[in-house]
């Protein structure tokens, strides 16, 4: 017979607080068209996929367009450098989520009608004062590649501003 | 062709928001019940169907309308149709619509929509937000509910305006100072526009002062047909009109977060259902749902209160504060409580309190027709509602 | 008053959870797309959309924001519930005869990323149950090691279990739409490990990947694009009990099913099922279960449909015909079990059920659905009454 561990409950103001934690683990299926994405990223390229009903090329790629109910043709290359179009600036330190400060921007790749979400970096957040002289909507980034890939999104460091902009 | 029954409101029972160590999850939701229940003049057995709802994995209970089931009747006789809806931060209105429906279909004459939230027993509410997002491509990112908000104020601030904190200001102490004169609200704080522009950055440009605090509590909603309207309730709001939308998830998809094109989208469809020319003659209150305080500025502009780019104005005018021509949150909306899953049918209650002439203090005067609304998602799905004091 | 139709349907193909060969999305989206298709619909001819999902079960929140357009709810009035998917049905129709919407898709699907024993334990409260580890299976484990205890049937049981689910699995392999196709033997069976005992592994569901598509109107949407009006929803019931014993909560005999059951009897003009439902599809999560739901439904006095089962008269193919489809014990995709269910029955009134198709005319089918996966010995039971055209 298996032993069950004791639960400690903590006292707050005369009231049982019990301690607990979901540890729940999951396979997410990133299917047909998610694992090529991140094949290639680990090869260094991007793609989106075409909806061969509406033409357009979602990014991140997916098996089917919302839009027109089909499922997408093919996978197109689009370019690892886009124009930013908005991005926010994490300060507070969140429990479980990366420590601040980041930046996370929608970047709309070269190829891609669509953006994309990913951190932004290569340049200084400590206040939005300072990040604000560099980044603004309409700048050119490029995505900078982590060193070791493994087929994933972190495959991608963050985007950078290229040269110039800054 | 009208539906076999008009809905009315003839119930409403809102548990005190806040950190509630003094209560389980099934004591909320009784607690919350019983006053609905009284307030509608009947007892639980007078219930035909329950719909409930929250958003799970806040509470660190799966589906607990079943742990709850006590305090809805299902220990009595042979139990009680109970049913369970969620859709996020919409799931409050779409408890409505469903029992709105369930009710206007015929199904049923007396129904309590209801949910029950404790957002406070997780250790970190953006941790868990973090799980809704893709997990492939985007919860590596960290994102979070006040990532999404603060997505449209940085589109707002570089489309419309630079100098948007100084709104969001507004709308932070408005919200906050409604917040004082509604017993049931998390925060009772007296907050200043400057004050509020002095608080720190949580997600720039998003302060801790333009966001909305992470609540327990529950609310319950006794819905009739106008078969039972004539027997329960002294006082009876009409539930003139209710839609909902849905959009994408992703968020290269959507428009440009600076407006928010999908609340426009079913602005305009619930407007025509229940011929609604001028919402801004045509209502007297609005309660909202402004997680973050540029929301309700959005919100003003796809309301059509205010052109896109203009809602500031009625900020600068004060036309939606409690005083003004078109009150907005009078309660003290999200800013002030957030119990999320229930907090869309705490709107659509407050909105039924208002037109029942019964919201105590925070009572604006003479209202006819209110406006609740609900978003949820990823600045994806939107719930409204419009309620009347005439079943007409 | 308005009348809801079930129009059509899809499924997909109803297999074992391995390989996770696609998001769990492209499941509601392959049956959403093939009924779009099937009927020649355009997704702007949908007014809704409701589909039934957990977030727990998916493993992540609001997991309708992925799919809801999955299942075509781009722009649309779009819902979710948390329960058996005959309750998705329940709200559609709903939305239907209030006049909220004419033509919509009710969508379920069982993408299986989970281990579903340890999601279930997280719907108990964490300080009484979940500490205990009651997880659904111990639930069901108990209500049946109980009904063999009331009512003497222990020495029965291997033989009365292999009946029902070497029963079910027969009718299974004939259906092209099941998951569980292989043929189990009663040897095979009898030979099976316990998995909380009295029940052995082909005594509860199987864990089955699927999804399940329903086209559902009224009947000017029909007529306006041209479809069989199909079956009528005559009346969807359902009940919760208590999370607690000590009220209604009874081990071995479900009240909550039986007052499903008997108010959709009134709604549906029926008087004595045996003579005027023609077919049954229950949620026989466990063989036990089988039998305390011929029960629960008025088919059997309490504690006597041993006997049904023994002589013959329950059954796929039997004078009281159950589970023609396979019924749950061969084909479970929680929770859309249901809505399959639902989709076999208007397959059996439209005529169109291929190789499990039942001879001679049929005019109404009862299908049960059991939200089995939350709260304590699953709690809400719901019963829909379908009526051919």
């Amino acid at each position: 017979m298996s032993v069950i561990q004791p639960l400690r409950p903590k006292e707050v103001s005369g009231l049982f607080v019990f301690p607990g934690k979901w540890e729940i683990e999951y396979e997410y299926a990133a299917g047909r068209v998610l694992t090529e994405f991140f094949k290639k990223l680990k090869e260094g390229k991007i793609v989106g996929s075409r909806c061969p009903s509406c033409k357009r090329v979602l990014m991140p790629p997916r098996a089917f367009c919302e839009r027109c109910m089909v499922e997408t043709s093919e996978l197109v290359e689009v370019k690892d450098e886009g124009v930013l179009l908005n991005f926010i600036i994490v300060y507070r330190k969140f429990y479980g989520l990366p420590d601040p400060p980041y930046a996370i921007g929608l970047v709309k790749l070269d190829g891609a009608d669509e953006p994309m979400l990913h951190f932004i970096g290569g340049v200084d957040l400590s206040t939005p004062e300072r990040a604000l002289q560099v980044l603004r909507p309409g700048i050119r980034v490029k995505a900078v590649w982590s060193e070791t890939r493994t087929g994933a999104i972190t495959d991608i460091k963050y985007f950078a501003p290229v040269a110039g902009e800054k | 062709m009208s539906p076999p029954s008009k809905v009315a409101v003839v119930g409403v029972g809102i548990t005190k928001f806040g950190r509630r160590l003094d209560a389980t999850h099934p004591d909320l939701a009784w607690e919350a019940t019983k006053r609905a229940l009284e307030t509608a003049g009947i007892w639980i057995d007078d219930v035909d169907a329950v719909v409930y709802g929250t958003m799970d994995p806040f509470d660190g209970v799966a589906a607990p309308e079943r742990w709850d089931s006590a305090a809805y009747g299902a220990g009595r006789g042979s139990g009680k149709p109970i049913i369970k809806v969620t859709t996020g931060g919409t799931t409050g209105m779409s408890i409505a619509l469903l029992a709105h429906a369930l009710v206007a279909s015929g199904k049923y004459d007396v129904v309590l929509a209801t949910g029950v939230q404790k957002v406070s027993e997780n250790i970190e509410a953006q941790q868990v937000l973090n799980t809704a997002v893709d997990p492939l491509t985007d919860r590596p990112l960290g994102i979070g509910a006040i990532a999404v908000g603060a997505m449209q104020a940085s589109a707002y601030y570089f489309k419309y305006n630079r100098r948007i904190e100084e709104y969001m200001a507004l709308v932070a102490s408005k919200n906050r100072i409604n917040a004082l004169r509604n017993p049931v609200s998390h925060l009772q704080i007296r907050l200043t526009p400057e004050e509020a522009l002095m608080s720190p950055y949580l997600i720039w440009p998003v302060k801790l002062a333009d966001s909305c605090p992470s609540s327990d509590g529950a609310v319950s909603v006794v819905m009739v047909s106008d078969r039972a309207a004539k027997r329960i309730g002294n006082a009876h709001a009409w539930v003139k009109a209710v839609d909902y939308i849905a959009d994408t998830y992703w968020f290269g998809t959507k428009s440009d977060p600076a407006d928010w094109t999908n609340l426009a989208l079913l602005a305009r469809r619930i407007y025509r259902k229940a011929g609604v020319r001028d919402p801004y003659r045509f209502f007297d209150v609005m309660e909202l749902y402004d997680a973050f305080s540029i929301q309700e500025i959005l919100e003003y502009e796809a309301l059509n209160l205010a052109p896109p780019g203009q809602g500031t104005r009625l900020l600068e005018e004060g036309v939606t504060e409690f005083h003004g021509q078109l009150p907005v949150s009078p309660s003290g909306g999200v800013l002030s409580s957030n119990p999320v899953g229930v907090t869309g049918l705490w709107r659509f209650a407050e909105a039924a309190l208002q037109v029942m002439g019964r919201a105590g203090e925070h009572q604006v005067k003479g209202v006819q027709r209110a406006l609740a609304h609900a978003w949820g998602g990823a600045l994806q799905f939107h719930a409204l509602a419009i309620l009347s004091s005439s079943p007409e | 008053m308005g009348r809801t139709m079930i129009l059509g349907g899809c499924v997909t193909e109803m297999r074992d959870p391995e390989p996770k060969n696609e998001a769990f999305y492209m499941l509601p989206f392959r049956a959403a797309k093939c009924v779009l298709d099937s009927y020649s619909l355009d997704p702007g001819d949908i007014d809704f959309v409701v589909s039934t999902g957990y977030d727990i079960v998916d493993g992540r929140m609001i997991s309708n924001m992925y799919s809801g357009m999955a299942s075509g709810g781009f722009l649309k009035y779009e819902s979710r519930i948390a329960d058996d998917g005959t309750l998705a049905l329940a709200y559609a129709d709903a939305l239907i005869r209030s006049y909220e919407g004419e033509l919509g898709l009710v969508v379920g699907y069982a993408a299986r990323e989970v281990d579903l024993s340890l999601a279930s334990l997280q719907t108990l409260d964490p300080f009484v149950y979940r500490p205990v580890g009651i997880n659904y299976i111990v639930q069901f484990a108990m209500q049946a090691s109980a009904y063999l205890n009331q009512f003497r049937l222990l020495s029965k049981w291997d033989e009365l279990a292999s009946t029902i689910v070497v029963g079910d699995r027969r009718a299974a392999s004939l259906n092209p739409r099941a998951h569980l196709k292989g043929g189990l033997t009663r040897e095979e069976l009898a030979r099976e490990d316990y998995i909380v005992w009295p029940l052995r592994k082909s005594m509860v569901s199987p864990m089955t990947r699927g999804a399940v598509a329903l086209l559902v109107g009224d009947e000017s949407a029909a007529r306006q694009l041209m479809l069989d009006t199909g079956v009528e929803v005559k009346s969807i019931r359902w009940f919760t009990d208590s999370y607690y014993f000590g009220f209604n909560k009874q081990l071995t005999m479900i009240l909550p099913l039986a007052r499903a059951a008997r108010e959709a009897y009134v709604e549906a003009n029926v008087s004595n099922p045996l003579k005027e439902i023609d077919f049954y599809e229950v949620s026989d999560v466990t063989p036990a279960h089988y039998m305390m739901e011929l029960e629960a439904l008025g088919l059997s006095k309490i504690g006597g449909s041993s006997r049904l089962v023994e002589s013959g008269e329950v059954g796929p193919d039997s004078p009281i015909i159950v589970n023609r489809s396979g019924g749950s014990l061969s084909t479970d995709p929680y929770p859309a079990g249901g809505l399959l269910k639902v989709y076999e029955a208007y397959l059996q009134l439209t005529g169109k059920a291929g190789p499990v198709q039942i001879k001679g005319s049929l005019r109404r089918g009862l299908v049960h659905g059991y939200s089995y996966i939350s709260g304590f010995m699953g709690q809400t039971h719901s019963v829909v009454i379908l009526e051919g055209g």
